[in-house]
């Protein structure tokens, strides 16, 4: 794998973005966007905007998966609600993780359900870490959300050692449930799908 | 086909007009701004100034009205997080008790601080977005050279989404309709995103393949130079102002280093 890496990384990537990755990406978006619909429809305490990264990166590859990540954010910045570029980098990076999850045969329609919930795990964990320092750095810990309601309980614990571990934990709570949801979803998206389109290796 | 519908809004306006580049450095500066500045007072004058300049481009109350909406709870969160326990504070000074709960003077200036500097970057933003028509973003985007594969993505994503929304909607009420509660307790809820989420994701996929042929057909891959449907004009005022906001960047980065 990682001699596949060296050997040609800018064709890998050509391969990648070919007409159909591109045409995949703003579908992807679209899912994304549908997802937050979604949930904001049925009131759920997640974010769901991960999906259609995961499977852009699971169908085409992990730089698509970055690209349409990071895309989701900025043009929704950009559109529709001033709030969220900042994290583009959380939702691209997902796409990359996923993508290369994908194409080691870690998280693949093949997995067994422990391989799909670690696959969950890891992108939790990797979304808290990048997003928590964002929120504290630029954000002193703000979110405008109703987590900043759980980050406020943990600083007002005893054992507190600070708004970064507060922020981290408050986050981790929301991106486990919401991770390892989506990937699920993706799991069960990808069994469904004929086989051709997952030739992507 | 229908774009999505942005938060724009059509007005004949000073701001509507300016080539969407005078606003991509009206946000790059007050982006810049947010990165490095420390200076409470600094984020209020950006805050004023971009009020200002919204209601020169003529949507000044859908500014603040929305604007509310979305800065209300930033800076109730962050008065309570940084009022409360003042994490990022050395001094124990009380600006006020109550009962048993102190808000620290220190903790409540930060609060403020990151409400005003969250606020200018989101108004900043919100002032792109009302005033700026998307698909003249995109255009304004490629004469400076940004791939038109780039500029494909941004377009075909406000014109993807709002297909994609419907849809959703239409999956809601056959759901529905078919005895899905998507109200109730929260496992409840969880239950009913997947049967939602499920057809809207299998059926957008299977369309890629579509789309793609559809995109090689009218020679997306092909590297004759595109041409594009509108054109975009920089005036000299555009060019004008833009030169302002890089000339405001440097004095900005000049003080920093001396001050």
């Amino acid at each position: 794998m990682a001699k596949k890496t060296k050997k040609g990384f800018l064709e890998e990537l050509k391969k990648e973005f070919s007409t159909y990755g591109l045409a995949l990406i703003p579908i992807a978006i679209g899912i994304n966007w549908a997802g937050g619909f979604l949930v904001q429809t049925l009131k759920l305490p997640i974010w769901g905007d991960t999906i259609g990264t995961i499977i852009a990166a699971v169908l085409a590859g992990p730089w698509v998966g970055f690209a349409a990540g990071g895309l989701t954010n900025l043009v929704k910045n950009f559109t529709f609600d001033p709030i969220g570029a900042a994290y583009g980098i959380v939702n691209a990076v997902i796409g990359l993780i996923a993508g290369y999850m994908y194409k080691t045969g870690r998280f693949t329609e093949k997995s067994n359900w422990v391989e799909v919930l670690g696959t969950g795990l890891i992108l939790a964990f990797a979304a808290t870490v990048i997003s928590a320092p964002i929120t504290v750095y630029f954000f002193g810990g703000v979110t405008g959300a109703g987590a900043d309601l759980i980050t406020a309980m943990i600083l007002g614990t005893e054992e507190s050692t600070g708004l970064l571990t507060a922020v981290f934990g408050s986050e981790l709570v929301t991106d486990l449930l919401d991770k390892v949801l989506s990937v699920f979803i993706v799991f069960a998206v990808m069994k469904k799908l004929p086989s051709r389109m997952l030739r992507n290796k | 086909m229908a774009f999505l519908k942005t938060n724009y809004i059509k007005k004949d306006s000073v701001i509507h007009s300016l080539n969407p580049l005078v606003k991509f450095s009206w946000v790059s500066l007050v982006v810049v701004l947010f990165l490095f500045s420390g200076s409470m007072t600094l984020f209020i004058v950006v805050n004023i100034i971009i009020l200002l300049l919204a209601f020169l481009g003529k949507v000044g109350r859908d500014f603040i009205k929305g604007l509310v909406f979305m800065i209300g709870p930033i800076f109730l969160f962050s008065l309570m997080i940084h009022g409360l326990f003042n994490p990022f504070g050395i001094s124990e000074e009380v600006l006020f008790s109550f009962y048993t709960i102190n808000i620290s003077l220190e903790g409540f200036y930060y609060g403020l601080f990151f409400g005003f500097k969250i606020s200018a970057l989101i108004s900043v933003f919100y002032l792109f977005i009302l005033t700026t028509y998307p698909g003249r973003m995109v255009t304004s985007l490629r004469t400076i050279g940004f791939p038109h594969k780039l500029g494909f993505l941004v377009n075909a994503t406000l014109q993807i989404v709002p297909l994609m929304l419907r849809e959703a909607e239409t999956i809601i009420d056959a759901q529905r309709a078919r005895g899905l509660e998507t109200k109730g307790s929260i496992t409840k809820r969880l239950g009913a995103y997947v049967p939602l989420l499920g057809p809207i994701v299998l059926g957008s996929v299977m369309k890629v393949y579509e789309r793609t042929i559809a995109l090689e057909v009218r020679g997306f891959s092909s590297t004759a130079d595109k041409t594009s449907l509108y054109v975009e004009n920089i005036t000299l005022t555009d060019k004008l102002l833009i030169a302002l906001s890089v000339v405001l960047l440097i004095i900005y980065v000049v003080f920093r280093v001396i001050g």
